[in-house]
């Protein structure tokens, strides 16, 4: 096909955008299990780990094999956790059909990804704005700490998809990320404060576009390295 | 194979290879007070008699040939005695047959191994006619026909451009269609311009009768529903089109122009967007967008959404569908939907196939039967014939119908998981959708351009999409060779 367009890479503002609504689909599925005190310890575990790999070349191969393999055992078990929730909220059928649905945005390029992230932003914030007005009770902010935050952590801690795909983006910029991170932060801080139920038609809607969006970013990962496109080269 | 010096056998081969054909011409014809004679041979369905009785046969025969050597006599005729515009020659026996059912007349002189080729093609013609199926308000009425003279004549008044350029090819081994390929020489992407000649090139079919042929081949890189190339009857499209950096590709005996690359906002512009005032074309041309989303996805929401355990819809709403179902034949709402929305296509195709005289009658009647016989009798609900009315009218409210033909096979893939799944099955097929769409590309441009990668063209391309603004303000599309800058269109 004509790459006249140069489009093999994806911006750095689609990247933002992805970034945004991965972080808004996680929170999305995990909202009424995490206390505010878990989400205030990924965030920090997230910057810290930015902040760590920043500036950090890895030079021995060995040590990025280890990575590697450490970041495909975190797919699998991230996989394995996602679908043990989602089997709380869906039926057999919808899972079955979730998962088909997955596959098929897997199987497609990280241009295709990124593109439809950019079309689902705004159906995204404008979702759960409606959610926001329509739900005026504010939770009572808690400070339990929570034991089943390792998960919560592993999945929520997404981050590393981002250093994985760098190669992917042109004009990677840190500062930039971090922005995305932050606003998307906000976003989730302030939905956090409204207590919800699970039968707005929104929120549903909301509900399956992030399993479905997250489901399928575990796939993609899982299908390079079952075809070998992803290496120790992806590791700077 | 090439002509030979000795007329005789060149006028053997070429009545052995024509054979038996009634309507083939041929005639000797000596020139004045010489018995040097000419051969002239034509299909009398194809060419123009009156010209080549009074151009050729009158002006030659009453012609002083002087006692020269053939090749003078040869030149003399082709520069001087023949009053006819088109003149060529050449000794390829191929190219002479070609011409001659072209409607050309070929013309031998003896000792001569050289034909001239006389131009005197004359089609039956329906000539120019109103539009059918894009029919508007505003801007012209004319529409293409069958002659792609007349198709290109079309288009050169429209753009008075030095730089408009009608490189013509011929496709069908058995056809010999003549296909032509229309741009501007100084805004077309040279990439895309030479993947589509060569995409053309590499065409091997026994015919070519239609330019739908053609869309087959420049859509067939990634297997979709949705067209990537553009078909249409209006010139002020095409020229509009080409006029953007696009390439229109014209065939012979079509009266459709394809146009090269489209993504999915071109098939919601009209010509007629630019000849209304911007703020009434954005209402309409959201409208159509809207339209859109109606047609693929009401009756698969609607079904969603009432067999959802939760209840989205008013209690009064829900209420009134519980009664009406009470009396209705069939247990599930999916079985009256699907199949009332399969009556309406059967209508639909009818309605096309018939006679003018009878085909709105049909309509009528198969509107009433479908319609109010059928909640009558208990088969369906009113409220299933409101929402296939909705569907169905919505898919009409859109410009191209190449787009809606998509659109209806569309709300099935939309509507069957809505059945089984309820609310997931239906945002989970709109989410397949919406993944399909993005990986769609018509040579390398994203087909959900601008909505996606917008910014490529410096998000210039949302002054011309859902909304447009004052045309003194647009600046240049994304498929022109200079859409990086920041020039007026």
């Amino acid at each position: 096909m004509t790459k006249i367009f140069n489009n093999s890479k994806i911006s750095i503002r689609q990247f933002q955008i992805m970034i945004v609504i991965y972080l808004l689909s996680v929170s999305l599925i995990f909202i009424k299990k995490i206390s505010y005190i878990d989400l205030l310890l990924c965030v920090c575990l997230s910057i810290f780990l930015i902040c760590i790999f920043k500036n950090t070349k890895i030079k021995s191969k060995n040590l990025k094999r280890y990575l590697l393999l450490l970041f495909l055992i975190k797919i699998i078990l991230a996989f394995y956790f996602q679908v043990r929730f989602l089997s709380n909220m869906f039926s057999r059928d919808q899972i079955f059909f979730l998962g088909l649905a997955s596959i098929y945005l897997s199987t497609k390029s990280y241009e295709t990804r990124a593109r439809l992230s950019e079309i689902l932003f705004f159906p995204f914030l404008i979702a759960l704005l409606i959610i926001i007005i329509k739900s005026p009770n504010t939770k009572r902010m808690t400070i339990d700490f929570n034991y089943e935050i390792f998960p919560n952590i592993l999945l929520f801690c997404g981050l590393d998809y981002l250093f994985m795909s760098q190669k992917l983006v042109k004009n990677f910029d840190i500062n930039k990320i971090l922005q995305a991170i932050f606003l998307a932060t906000l976003i989730i801080i302030f939905f956090s404060t409204k207590a919800v139920s699970n039968h707005n038609f929104f929120q549903i809607c909301l509900l399956i576009s992030s399993s479905f969006y997250f489901l399928s970013l575990n796939f993609w990962f899982l299908l390079r390295f079952l075809d070998n496109s992803f290496s120790c080269d992806n590791l700077s | 194979m090439s002509l030979e010096k000795d007329i005789e056998n060149n006028i053997l081969n070429l009545e052995k290879k024509i054979g038996d054909c009634v309507d083939f011409v041929s005639r000797k014809i000596f020139f004045a007070h010489t018995e040097k004679y000419f051969y002239i041979a034509y299909f009398e369905s194809l060419a123009n008699e009156e010209l080549i009785d009074r151009q050729v046969i009158e002006s030659l025969s009453r012609s002083k040939i002087d006692k020269r050597k053939n090749l003078d006599i040869f030149l003399e005729l082709k520069s001087r005695l023949l009053v006819t515009s088109g003149v060529q020659q050449t000794e390829n026996f191929e190219l002479i047959l070609t011409m001659i059912l072209s409607g050309e007349t070929i013309l031998f002189l003896d000792n001569c191994d050289q034909a001239l080729i006389i131009s005197t093609r004359k089609f039956p013609t329906r000539g120019i006619q109103n539009c059918q199926i894009e029919s508007g308000v505003y801007g012209s009425k004319d529409a293409f026909c069958e002659v792609m003279r007349f198709n290109t004549a079309l288009i050169r008044r429209r753009i008075r451009d030095i730089n408009l350029k009608i490189k013509q090819v011929r496709l069908g081994t058995r056809t010999q269609t003549d296909v032509a390929i229309i741009f501007l020489s100084d805004i077309v992407h040279i990439e895309i311009l030479n993947k589509i000649e060569n995409k053309i090139n590499d065409i091997n079919l026994d015919s070519i009768l239609d330019v739908g042929y053609l869309q087959e081949f420049f859509d067939s890189e990634q297997k979709s529903i949705f067209p990537r190339s553009q078909l249409t009857e209006r010139p002020d499209k095409t020229a509009s089109a080409i006029l953007e950096g696009r390439v229109a590709i014209l065939v012979d005996n079509s009266p459709f122009a394809l146009i090269l690359p489209a993504t999915l906002s071109t098939f919601f512009q009209a010509s007629e967007d630019y000849s209304e005032r911007f703020w009434i074309m954005n209402f309409l041309r959201s409208l159509r967008y809207f339209a859109a989303v109606i047609a693929t996805c009401l009756p698969g929401f609607f079904l969603a959404v009432i067999n959802s355990r939760e209840n989205f819809l008013p209690i009064k709403f829900l209420l009134k569908i519980e009664q009406e179902r009470r009396n209705v034949a069939f247990r599930s709402s999916f079985v009256e939907l699907i199949s009332m929305l399969i009556a309406f296509e059967l209508l639909s195709e009818a309605g096309v196939r018939l006679p003018n005289p009878i085909g709105g009658t049909i309509g009528i009647v198969g509107g009433i039967i479908v319609g109010q016989a059928a909640a009558e009798a208990g088969l369906v609900t009113p409220i299933v014939i409101i929402i296939m009315a909705i569907t169905s009218i919505a898919s009409f409210s859109i410009p191209n119908a190449n787009f809606v033909s998509a659109l209806r096979i569309l709300k099935y893939l939309i509507l069957i998981p809505a059945a089984f799944l309820g609310l997931s099955g239906f945002v989970l097929s709109v989410l397949i959708l919406l993944t399909h769409l993005c990986s769609l590309e018509s040579f390398g441009i994203p087909y959900l351009h601008p909505f996606v990668s917008g910014e490529i063209n410096n998000f210039n391309d949302f002054e011309d999409s859902i909304f447009r603004v004052q045309i003194f303000n647009m600046k240049k599309p994304i498929f022109s060779n200079n859409f990086s800058k920041k020039n007026k269109n």
